[in-house]
């Protein structure tokens, strides 16, 4: 059986390099980098300046989560109307055009799905409105979920991407963790620590026959994506590159390629000591030593949950001349590093069929895409049926103070530095996985994923954070406290506790986070192989700021194996973001979808 | 009507139903070698608008007199304001310096009158829509929210056809979206609001003088005095380099809503030149909340002195001539 193939259709992109792909392309091509020292906020307290800033007037002298957020929204809207323009989509039919947006921002922006309904109310778009937030590897996950949209045939065509900005705290944050580099960032060369960038990119899916239809633009096609979990560490990747290795495969895997196929590979390549060693193990096991890599980190600096996007708007671009992109300042080799890092100054000619894009994250989220440069039938594993083994609620009770359920389920946990959402998330999953009688080890943990929903970061790790900004001024921020700011972290704790190593995400719409992680979950297990089971899961804290919410933890395990105790979970819709007078039309493949 | 003609009229009277966008299509990469070659396409395609006809295609032949009055005065108002739109859009993109070019220069003095016409025939449009237009137009929207996309989306497809750059057609789609989305809450309130917008912005900054003076202190510069001739009549002000005269009294919009051309409070009608194209300076800027950015642009083009000018009279030509194009064609597409 054969899966429809997903074109790329069109691609639009703000960032270091500058505002459009036209201006972006003429840096990349006399191999200009975007680094310079930052000017919209004041780095005089720290060890480092520089920063790949987006040259967009107006910018300038932001301080608070409100104009950030602005800012943020504005580089998604460029890019997005470049993405739908370029792509030729008409704009009749908003109710079929669904927006996947991936960002690392956490608690800077505010509620993040409010930031995403405003880039989709400016865009026109009114079908799903979904927010991916895995850190670093956001906007690539982003990609892979917009896939997922089209191959279950949510929407007709899907603009999916990233967006980020860079601000004094995420500054401060990576400063403090004592990642940035004191110059441009040389990823796998001598000089380490990386360069912090903004940014946003938007590719356009579609499903191909249908962009082929409609006479779109063929730019290439989305082959295949893979997530998995390191379980590992907050900030640093599995030493051994053990998961971004199974990202690598599970997109290989994904888009029926070999490990000779693929010509090129454009890695995350951050310049920290730990990454890129990782990366490179993981690329060598996966696809053997001689395969080209660069990072175009070297030209943008990395620009956080937009990078994955904005790194293959870039491979893309050098794809249609013919070439690959370098690794820029690239003097000596690292001891762990690329035999060939294409270390020039000019893109290299080079012609390939297959390329692959590689991200990594904080929380330890990794995530791959391979794209071709011609329409390829991928290969479909046979839709399995999706059966519910478990289930778990948690409301944090006064007579019981917290970690301690988490404790009774796993006795070697540690919860002294962890926040309430990561505790009550690990504690709802445990208690999930006990109700489904399961203990996970060896090949089962790297099967079975978590895919979370929730609103916002903790905002006791938030209060914590800026509470040492006050005490000990924004030089000095707690890096504990920064690591967990990410949406993400709470899920990379619980990966961790409870060894979840298969595909993971991590996302927002508001209150309806939870139940949308069960049905992207549902949809991914449902037709890919390299999962048995995901847990789902949702949570949220209490927060002084919106007084009203709540604060709880549930979760569901989801699993392929059906016994006398499993309940199947038979069907599942994706409802658009607004409602019209009058209905659309159902497709025909919403025939299963009943909410 | 049938549907897809209202779609192809849109698209038609959008781009001048020339062809011709399409030697236009990248105006920022024209060298200067190829100006005089790029202005004479560009006359081309004006001219090539003013001898469309756009409506007598989609009216009946047997017309009533009202219907024929107004026909005639629609499609000279379309011409107008999409000579002025292919004018200041296309201009607005050639690199800054080619801004200072002769050619350049006497187009835009030429067309300054069309640019007024443009500017408030079609604010005088919307306000002329009776109730009636407007609960048809609620109620074409009700029954097909995405009637005003639909519409945008076959004049952006001619775009593509046509060569029309890409930022162009991005710009449309942008405006489009934000247009019809306001549109499909509430017609009225956005008319009402646009217009009511309009008039006190323009009572309250209608001064030609003032608008130098303002771009003047903005840059900082000497360019722009530099380009004006010794006794400071270049752009049609006579008041020279004098101070600035203090601001002029906050008008009260409902003083001048409904009027059909609120006069600038700063300036005799003896020193404001030959038209009121002036108002435009600073009324589309307020209006769009470009300020800022239209006097980076000017800074940019200071030489010319049109920097502002090309900037704001793109924008309020933008928003008022695409919000009635909607507005028109839905009308138009519902059988009006």
């Amino acid at each position: 059986m054969i899966r429809t193939p997903i074109a790329i259709t069109g691609q639009g992109a703000v960032c270091a390099l500058g505002i459009g792909l036209d201006a972006i392309w003429a840096e990349l091509a006399a191999g200009r980098d975007g680094i310079g020292v930052i000017e919209r906020f004041s780095t005089q307290r720290f060890g480092t300046h520089l920063g790949g800033m987006v040259p967009l007037p107006g910018t300038v002298g932001i301080d608070d989560a409100l104009t950030t957020r602005a800012i943020c929204v504005k580089y998604a809207v460029l890019a997005g109307q470049e993405a739908l323009t370029r792509a030729e989509v008409p704009m009749h039919a908003p109710r079929r055009i669904a927006l996947v947006l991936g960002t690392s921002m956490g608690s800077h922006l505010g509620g993040l799905h409010e930031a995403s309904a405003e880039v989709a109310a400016a865009l026109g778009i009114e079908g799903p409105v979904i927010t991916i937030s895995t850190a670093c590897a956001s906007s690539t996950n982003a990609l892979g979920v917009g896939r997922d949209l089209l191959d279950d045939g949510r929407a007709d065509v899907v603009l999916a991407g990233g967006a980020d900005v860079l601000c004094p705290e995420i500054f401060a944050g990576f400063h403090a963790l004592g990642l940035l580099s004191a110059g441009k960032c040389t990823p796998f060369s001598e000089g380490l620590g990386t360069t912090l960038g903004e940014g946003a990119g938007f590719l356009v899916l579609e499903r191909a026959p249908e962009a082929k239809t409609r006479g779109a633009p063929f730019l290439a096609c989305l082959s295949g994506y893979g997530l998995s979990a390191d379980g590992y560490h907050a900030t640093s990747p599995e030493p051994t590159g053990a998961g971004v290795a199974r990202a690598l495969r599970s997109t290989l895997d994904d888009a029926g390629l070999a490990a000779a196929d693929v010509g090129y590979v454009n890695a995350h390549g951050t310049g920290t000591a730990a990454n890129d060693p990782a990366e490179w193990r993981a690329i060598t096991e996966v696809l053997g030593d001689q395969v080209p890599v660069s990072s175009t980190k070297s030209y943008l600096a990395h620009a956080q949950g937009a990078a994955g996007v904005l790194e293959l708007i870039c491979t893309l671009l050098a794809m249609e001349h013919g070439q690959v992109l370098p690794t820029l300042h690239f003097t000596k080799p690292r001891r762990q590093g690329p035999v060939d890092p294409i270390a020039q100054d000019r893109p290299r000619p080079l012609v390939f069929a297959h390329a692959l894009s590689t991200n990594s994250a904080f929380g330890g989220a990794n995530a791959a895409v391979a794209i071709s440069r011609a329409v390829t039938p991928r290969r479909a594993s046979p839709k399995r049926p999706i059966f519910i083994s478990g289930v778990s609620s948690l409301v944090p009770s006064k007579e019981e103070s917290r970690g301690e359920g988490l404790k009774r389920l796993i006795p070697t946990a540690d919860t002294r530095n962890l926040d309430p959402s990561s505790i009550d998330l690990s504690t709802a999953i445990a208690q999930a996985l006990h109700d489904a009688g399961l203990t996970l080890s060896g090949v089962a943990r790297e099967r079975t994923g978590l895919f979370v929903g929730t609103t916002n970061a903790s905002p006791a790790s938030w209060e914590e954070f800026r509470a040492s900004v006050r005490e000990r001024g924004i030089e000095r921020a707690s890096a504990p406290a920064f690591t967990r700011l990410v949406l993400n972290a709470a899920s990379g704790v619980a990966s961790r506790l409870l060894g979840l190593r298969g595909p993971t995400t991590t996302l927002t719409t508001g209150a309806g986070s939870g139940l949308l992680a069960a049905v992207l979950a549902a949809i991914y297990l449902e037709s890919r192989a390299d999962a048995d089971r995901l847990v789902v899961a949702a949570v949220d804290e209490l927060d002084a700021q919106r007084p009203t919410q709540g604060e709880g933890a549930a979760s569901l395990v989801l699993t392929t194996f059906a016994n006398e105790s499993t309940i199947r979970l038979a069907r599942w819709a994706v409802a658009a973001r607004t409602h019209s007078t009058k209905p659309s039309p159902p497709s025909p493949q919403q025939g299963r979808g009943s909410g | 009507m049938d549907r897809r003609d209202v779609l192809k009229l849109g698209a038609v009277a959008t781009l001048g139903g020339s062809g011709c966008a399409g030697l236009l299509s990248n105006p920022s990469a024209v060298g200067a070698s190829e100006l005089d070659g790029f202005l004479s396409s560009l006359d081309g395609a004006m001219a090539s608008i003013s001898g469309g006809q756009f409506f007598d295609t989609f009216l009946p032949a047997q017309k009533s007199p009202a219907l024929a009055a107004r026909a005639e005065h629609g499609e000279a108002l379309a011409k107008k304001t999409l000579r002025s739109l292919l004018l200041v859009g296309t201009l607005q993109e050639l690199p800054p310096e080619h801004l200072a070019h002769e050619g350049v220069q006497q187009r835009l003095r030429e067309s300054m009158g069309e640019f007024d016409d443009a500017m408030f025939g079609m604010t005088s449009m919307l306000e002329q829509l009776s109730p009636t237009d407007r609960a048809e137009l609620s109620a074409a929207l009700k029954e097909d929210p995405q009637l005003g996309m639909k519409v945008m989306s076959g004049v952006d497809e001619q775009a593509a056809t046509f060569g029309v750059s890409l930022k162009q057609r991005t710009r449309l789609r942008a405006l489009s979206t934000q247009a019809c989305s306001r549109l499909r809450q509430s017609p009225d309130l956005l008319i009402a609001e646009y217009t009511g917008k309009m008039h006190k912005v323009a009572a309250r900054h209608g001064g030609r003088s003032e608008a130098q003076r303002a771009a003047a202190a903005s840059i900082g510069s000497a360019l722009l005095w530099q380009s004006q001739p010794p006794d400071g009549e270049a752009v049609g002000g006579s008041e020279g380099l004098t101070p600035p005269p203090p601001p002029p009294p906050q008008t009260d919009v409902n003083e001048t809503r409904g009027s059909a051309l609120p006069a600038p409070q700063d300036a005799a009608p003896e020193r404001r030149g030959p038209r009121a194209s002036h108002v435009l300076l600073t009324t589309g800027g307020i209006a769009l909340g470009l300020t800022a950015v239209s006097v980076g642009l000017g800074f940019a083009t200071a030489s010319s002195g049109f920097g502002v000018f090309l900037f704001t009279l793109g924008a309020i030509l933008g928003v008022t001539g695409l919000l009635v194009l909607i507005i028109g064609l839905i009308l138009l597409a519902v059988g009006k």
